[in-house]
């Protein structure tokens, strides 16, 4: 109780410290001076200037209310999410427009480098967290299980949407080929889960098991799964409204190939090339999985790559091919964790939108109870087929109903592509609302499922 | 109805392209392509291949000082390959502001009030006399030289100018190994007077230079000028931060237990910290930081000691890194005024630093070799000098901050070569056996 009040203490003191310093700094925007020689010269903006500083408080302020949730008993990266949720720009605006948020808009713009390294970084732990030999134990059963909850969750969350449009808002005045596209949409999003919170969650209780291995499994599968699901469901959302004249087949089937097995096999070139150089490396191991991280970042956007999947297959190959070089690396990637989960999750917690969330909240709890219902039956099938030994398989469904970064770039890809359309917006705020939901109390119901499975040790 | 509308190909990548959030642009990617570059280059200037080919001493003499990673930083910018720029640089201001925290950090801590009691009288006065003629000669030269140029004539706007050419002329390079006769008992111990005075005079510079940029403010519409009052105010928040910042980094890292992990959170946040505010007061973070670890160092506890090992651990590859950077903001136009001030600021190293040298360890009891080239250490620039420059062009990217570079980086490339044509011209005399011992005594 003591540590409690004294933390609490030092995290109001860090609120009040930065919030002063806000206060007494003004904000400015990039500004034309002159040098002493009078030539012009363009000066930073404050935003810019400020994030080394903002930077450090979601670090210490992140830790901090982590360590507050652990001793609550929740998880550590829920505490993450509100603190980030507390510093944002949407939790000040639900009260004020005069008070500027301690992590603004533009500061979140000049983190995305952190948010990007962050991605490779837990890409990397959970690709080397799955070995081969798990793989050929189960991979009937992460197959099976992955068919299972994806049809559940496909056909309860599309037929509940389709049939409940009369009481869930927009829905209703919807024509029907329109209708059709809304539920297709939302229930391939239902369909992803967080690998980024499940890797998370995993390091943070050290929890190894029946349910910590293929709960991971699935996970990486059903990302790669996703992508194509949400490939096929805009494919048909496009022909369907807007006339067919979408890009041709062959072009839609080329550009997904090259981006899964591009991401794939990029991702197993980079990691046969960290093998060489880690041959030769004894030190500095952290530049070197910083470097890795930058070099698996750039190619995953510049050939158009889910970075996701190119750190993925990275760290698969490099801990099933090379298990002793590699080891040093993923010590590294270990030590590094922390505060990247720190800054990863107090962003993405900045990032929720709590207005759609006050506004949505009715419709979104409806489509929370679809999805989890769906999952919770799903897995519960899919686990008692291919026999998974209990605890695990009573709880292993906990494992699929966070919800984060992916589910959130789903979303708002939603709303671009079908931008014309009134309501695009309203389904993409659904969306996140929902996800807002998934994003905090998911982590809580996963911390719980692994202790129940026994499978938690930190 | 909604007309029909045909998606293209770039839309269909969008789709594809979900989990990266956003197209990055091709901004974004030569932003990471750089960063790439850079930490690429510093792990492999870490590396033991290059630590091997570094042993040969004629390699030592030129590489020690980081002059290689200047030049190829100079090659990957804007005058070389246009691989890495200013801009996408400054860009990544945030991380650079750290990384001058980090630096910071690493001077400070080595300022630990039994360390510098230990430093003897003698080195002490060298020290404080090399800062004294710095400010008086080379103040003096700087002034006489840019009296010419600059189109500002208010005293204000020639502050920072002249503050950071007389604070990089302030100190010496630590390294001695590639002068030699580290080996002879004579020369190891003058070796380490000068490796002592090399930090002392590091923390000398740093301390003087925040201050001297901290006198000159920048009001809203550019105009620089005096503000006591403004001056004062940050001057005492960043040393009442400093302080505090000690006893908050011993509470947190009594909260992070000994989890390692959670000691390298707070390890990171701190020297953030300390950095970030300091740039957002408008003062140096180098000065800030290094406040800081002079706190930290001086608190002492064994969990303030770990992070003291963590700082230190990186002190290569963050001194590579800017090295690397400083060769990317460099900019070789630097005119007339830029060619004399490397000019003065040479011969003036070049006649003042060796004399000094000799006449402040006059009085040192132990014995000290006649001749050694040891005693030509100090010509050479400091490594800080160049850490100065960069933390000047990064909280203003200024033409005439990037020139300024320019010179402290020619004065340092140039002095660094000095000590070697200087013996090589003495028909490598100073290498010869020295004579009798200056003075015999009890140890210092």
């Amino acid at each position: 109780m003591k540590t409690l009040a004294r933390l609490l203490a030092v995290l109001l003191m860090l609120l009040l410290a930065i919030g002063l310093l806000r206060h007494f700094t003004p904000g400015y925007a990039s500004a034309r001076y002159l040098d002493a020689m009078d030539r012009p010269f363009s000066a930073p903006e404050y935003d810019l200037v400020a994030t080394t500083t903002t930077l450090a408080f979601i670090l210490v302020g992140a830790w901090l209310t982590g360590k507050v949730f652990k001793l609550l008993r929740l998880p550590r990266i829920t505490g993450y999410l509100a603190f980030g949720v507390l510093i944002g720009p949407s939790f000040i605006t639900l009260f004020t427009s005069d008070i500027r948020p301690i992590l603004p808009k533009l500061q979140m713009e000049h983190l995305r480098i952190f948010s990007s390294l962050a991605i490779a970084l837990i890409g990397l732990t959970a690709g080397g967290e799955i070995k081969v030999e798990l793989l050929r134990r189960g991979l009937g059963t992460v197959l099976g299980m992955l068919g299972i909850v994806i049809v559940a969750v496909l056909a309860t969350v599309f037929i509940g949407l389709y049939l409940g449009r009369g009481v869930l808002g927009f829905l209703g005045e919807l024509p029907r080929a329109e209708l059709l596209v809304v539920c297709l949409m939302a229930s391939v999003l239902a369909t992803s889960n967080s690998p980024a919170v499940l890797v998370a969650m995993l390091s943070e209780l050290r929890s190894r098991g029946p349910m910590s291995e293929t709960g991971l499994a699935v996970t990486v599968v059903k990302d790669l799964v996703v992508v194509v699901l949400f490939t096929i469901a805009s494919g048909i959302g496009v022909s369907l409204l807007l006339g067919g004249e979408a890009a041709s087949q062959g072009t839609i089937v080329r550009d997904l190939a090259w981006h899964l097995l591009g991401s794939v096999g990029g991702g197993a070139l980079l990691g046969a090339l960290m093998s060489t150089v880690l041959h030769r490396l004894s030190r500095h191991m952290l530049l070197f999985v910083l470097a890795m991280s930058l070099g698996i970042v750039l190619v995953s956007e510049s050939a158009h790559f889910e970075p996701l999947l190119v750190a993925l297959s990275a760290g698969f190959i490099l801990s099933n091919l090379w298990p002793e070089q590699s080891e040093k690396l993923f010590h590294s990637v270990e030590e590094l964790s922390l505060p990247v989960y720190c800054i990863f999750f107090a962003i993405a917690g900045a990032k929720i939108d709590l207005a759609a969330l006050r506004e949505l909240w009715p419709l979104a709890l409806a489509l929370v109870t679809l999805r989890s219902a769906a999952v919770w039956a799903g897995i519960t099938l899919g686990s008692h087929a291919f026999r998974m030994p209990t605890p695990a398989r009573n709880w292993i469904w906990t494992a699929f109903i966070p919800q984060a970064g992916v589910s959130l770039a789903l979303a708002t890809t939603i709303e671009s592509l079908f931008h014309d359309f009134a309501w695009s917006a309203s389904l993409s705020s659904l969306l996140l609302a929902t996800i807002a939901i998934f994003e905090c109390f998911g982590p809580i119901l996963l911390r719980l499922g692994l202790i129940k499975a026994g499978e938690a040790s930190g | 109805m909604h007309a029909a509308m045909p998606i293209d190909q770039h839309q269909w990548r969008a789709v594809l392209s979900l989990a990266a959030e956003a197209d990055a642009g091709s901004g974004a990617l030569r932003i990471f392509a750089a960063m790439l570059v850079l930490s690429m280059l510093a792990l492999a200037a870490t590396s033991k291949s290059f630590y091997r080919f570094q042993r040969h001493r004629l390699m030592a003499r030129y590489m020690s000082g980081g002059w290689l990673a200047v030049l190829i930083g100079f090659l990957l910018g804007r005058w070389g390959a246009n691989v890495v720029t200013e801009d996408m640089l400054l860009e990544v201001r945030p991380a650079l502001t750290f990384g001058l925290g980090w630096i910071g950090a690493i001077i400070g801590l080595q300022a630990r009030g039994a360390l510098i009691r230990a430093v003897p009288t003698a080195v002490r006065r060298w020290v404080l006399l090399d800062a004294l003629v710095a400010i008086v000669l080379i103040g003096g030269l700087c002034a006489l030289v840019l009296a010419f140029f600059l189109v500002h004539r208010a005293p204000a706007w020639w502050m920072a100018p002249i503050g950071l050419l007389v604070t990089a002329g302030i100190g010496w390079a630590a390294e001695t190994r590639s002068l030699g006769e580290e080996r002879k008992a004579s020369g190891m111990h003058l070796a380490v007077l000068v490796q002592a005075g090399a930090g002392l005079a590091a923390i000398t510079a740093v301390a003087l230079h925040g201050l001297l940029i901290l006198i000159p403010t920048r009001n809203n519409i550019g105009e620089v000028g005096f503000s006591l009052s403004t001056s004062a105010l940050r001057l005492l928040a960043t040393v009442l931060l400093a302080s505090t910042m000690g006893i908050i980094g011993r509470f947190l890292l009594q909260q992070a237990g000994r989890e390692r992990r959670e000691m390298f959170v707070v390890y990171i946040a701190m020297i953030a910290l300390m950095s970030g505010i300091a740039s957002e007061l408008g003062v140096s973070p180098l000065f800030a930081a290094m406040l800081c670890g002079i706190v930290i160092t001086n608190l002492g506890g064994p969990k303030l000691r770990e992070f003291d090992r963590f700082v230190l651990r990186a002190e290569q590859t963050v001194a590579i890194l800017f090295a690397l950077l400083a060769g990317v903001f460099a900019d070789p136009r630097i005119g007339v005024w830029g060619w004399l001030l490397v000019a003065a600021l040479v011969l003036s190293r070049l006649a003042v630093k060796s004399p000094l040298m000799r006449w402040s360890l006059r009085g040192q009891h132990q014995a000290l070799p006649a001749a050694s080239p040891l005693y030509l250490a100090p010509m050479r620039q400091s490594l800080v000098a160049v850490a100065l420059g960069v933390a000047v062009v990064v909280d203003e990217p200024s033409p005439l901050n990037q020139e300024l570079l320019t010179v402290v980086l020619l004065v340092g490339a140039l002095s660094e070569l000095l000590p070697f044509a200087f013996s090589w011209w003495r028909g490598e005399s100073s290498t010869a056996p020295s004579p009798r011992p200056q003075s015999a005594g009890a140890p210092s």
